[in-house]
């Protein structure tokens, strides 16, 4: 504070990184109405089909209102979305929102039972070999980590399918949900889809906890604690653990972000009725409204999710955050 | 076996001072033979086009047959040789992967020693640039750039460094701000070294090692995207690894090495990609 600025209060903070959330996600909002309109491939043409002559095409263009002004078309877009209107698809010309509604639930279910998952095996994976830097164990626990977050979770999930419904036939491989149903009517389906995305992010994040372990593992007041004689699992869970939970907390809830974008690849090895199936017939039908919703709506849980990891970096670390 | 031995008395001492880095023999054998497996994968992944044959989209019998005297793997769905096919469909995830990773590295750096060496409004720019992609999942980003070119090296170059370089520059910058205040810079400044010196003689040896060991990471993370990808279905159209663990999902009861073999070739190629570079990062701090 040598600048004679007066320190920012904690809920002032709080505002100001949810004020930079709302930024970023409209930001985000533009390069991607950009990406997906500003590009060559055009909806008025891909809905015409190949045989179209260039009169046809600009009358289509005209009654989809692409000849309008990207600006306009852009503010038009973003004003309806939050209006909850993600405008109409122009394959299906059934309202985008309508569309993408239960395979979101769908999506998010995915998500929430995978961050239980991750949470839960990451931390103890994490602790284990946090505690004993430089073990047998440790190096163990870390090469599988290193192998898993290598490998595309496609293919992980492939491996899953090949061991446990073909050679074993313990599980289904797809999840074959009726019109309407949820993925809960079967919960066996979920388990495999939920390992293949938990192995990964499971992985990625067991190496933050090892990483937060070990440095608290090394912090003066858990030798002092040592020093003084406490038994070690005292230190353990009353000194060392308490100060590892922050930038946790705070890794977990950047892996949820990371896993809401993730899930497409893995969903479809299962055929699971998620966003994946809708978003790549998006991409391959042209169908800019639904490609455009469907970014939209990922990355606005992606930004909840790193602004929840910054509040909650703000809440374990208020001085940290101030000098940075 | 030293690596247990070692950990009995730290057990009972529990050291607090930092252990000193180094592997075990134990370990460095076990590396070692990883080494093995993933040279040859490599090897196989860029020359095995040139061992098959002939086309290797010709069918050559029935649809799932079973592995027998010149069909060492079976045939696919359609009655292609799975082999084959495997020999050819390597090399798409070697080389758009490589150039894609070199460029993202090369970019990412020279943005990120840029805000790191000039500080104030461009590294804050940079910053807010950073978060902005960060903000937009991978795969979201590639499916809109597919969407709008097309499928080609090109598109997947883009996708690969549009989500990669904000987490290399953001590496690069927060490594060149270190070097600039260790006072390295500054006396080379009062030497009379000119900015661009600065950046090539100073900064850029000392920022070496993180941004090459994360190149192993963006090298395995643009394998996945280009993956992906083409497990999707927006890939070259040629065989592909990927393409051939999708392609042979629905039959994986009858010839489960269709998925098998190219599952372990895109395991071991990423896993050989992330290490390889990690090695390197390594050997470049000592």
């Amino acid at each position: 504070m040598s600048g004679g600025r007066a320190p920012l209060r904690l809920p002032r903070l709080m505002a100001r990184r949810l004020a930079g959330a709302v930024g970023t996600l409209f930001t985000a909002s533009a390069l991607l109405f950009l990406a997906a309109e500003v590009l060559p491939g055009d909806a008025a043409a891909a809905s015409l089909g190949g045989g179209a002559d260039a009169g046809q095409i600009a009358r289509m263009r005209a009654e989809l209102g692409l000849d309008r002004p990207l600006v306009l078309r852009y503010l038009d877009w973003v004003g309806s979305a939050l209006d909850g209107d993600l405008g109409t698809s122009t394959v299906s010309h059934r309202p985008v929102g309508e569309l993408v509604t239960d395979p979101l639930l769908d999506t998010l279910l995915l998500v929430a039972l995978s961050v239980l998952v991750t949470v839960a095996v990451a931390t103890s994976v994490g602790v284990l070999a946090g505690l004993r830097p430089g073990s047998a164990l440790d190096w163990l626990l870390s090469a599988g980590a290193v192998a898993l977050v290598s490998i595309p979770q496609f293919v992980t999930a492939s491996v899953l399918v090949l061991v446990f419904a073909s050679a074993l036939g313990v599980l289904p491989a797809v999840s074959l949900v009726p019109l309407g149903g949820s993925p809960l009517d079967d919960p066996a389906a979920l388990v495999l889809p939920v390992a293949a995305l938990s192995l990964f992010s499971a992985a990625w994040a067991s190496r933050m906890v090892r990483a937060s372990v070990v440095e608290a593992g090394r912090s003066p007041h858990v030798e002092s604690a040592r020093l003084a004689g406490l038994p070690e699992h005292r230190v353990v869970f009353r000194h060392l653990l308490p100060t590892t939970i922050g930038p946790c907390l705070q890794a977990f809830a950047w892996l949820t972000g990371a896993l809401v974008g993730g899930t497409a690849v893995v969903e479809r090895v299962f055929n699971y009725p998620g966003l994946s199936a809708p978003l790549v017939s998006a991409v391959v039908n042209h169908d800019t409204a639904v490609l455009e919703g469907i970014g939209l709506l990922l990355s606005g849980a992606v930004v909840v999710s790193l602004l929840l990891a910054d509040l909650l970096d703000l809440v374990a670390d208020p001085h940290g955050s101030v000098a940075r | 076996m030293t690596d247990t031995a070692t950990e009995a008395p730290a057990a009972a001492v529990r050291p607090s001072v930092p252990r000193p880095p180094g592997p075990g023999p134990l370990r460095r054998v076990l590396t070692g033979l990883l080494w093995l497996p993933a040279l040859a994968v490599v090897l196989l992944a860029v020359a095995g086009p040139w061992l098959v044959p002939g086309d290797a989209g010709r069918i050559v019998g029935g649809p799932y047959s079973p592995p027998g005297p010149g069909l060492p793997l079976g045939t696919d769905a359609i009655g292609r040789d799975v082999w084959d096919r495997f020999l050819a469909g390597g090399r798409p995830l070697v080389i758009v992967p490589l150039v894609a990773t070199v460029l993202t590295t090369v970019v990412g750096t020279l943005l990120g020693v840029l805000a790191g060496y000039l500080g104030g409004r461009v590294a804050a720019v940079m910053s807010w640039l950073d978060s902005l992609l960060l903000a937009l999942p991978p795969i979201v980003v590639l499916l809109a750039l597919l969407h709008g070119l097309g499928y080609s090296a090109g598109t997947l170059l883009l996708a690969v460094a549009a989500t990669g370089v904000p987490f290399v520059s953001r590496i690069s910058r927060a490594a060149t701000t270190r070097v600039v205040r260790t006072g390295y810079v500054d006396q080379a400044v009062a030497l009379g070294d000119g900015p661009l010196s600065v950046v090539v003689r100073e900064i850029v040896p000392n920022i070496l090692q993180p941004v090459l060991a994360d190149a192993g990471t963006r090298l395995a993370v643009a394998i996945a995207l280009t993956a992906s990808a083409d497990f999707l279905g927006f890939g070259p159209g040629t065989p592909s690894w990927a393409a051939m663990v999708s392609e042979n999902m629905e039959g994986v009861t009858l010839v489960p090495w269709g998925v098998a073999v190219p599952a372990l070739g895109i395991s071991v190629l990423t896993v050989a990609a992330n290490l390889l570079l990690d090695r390197l990062a390594a050997k470049g701090a000592s």
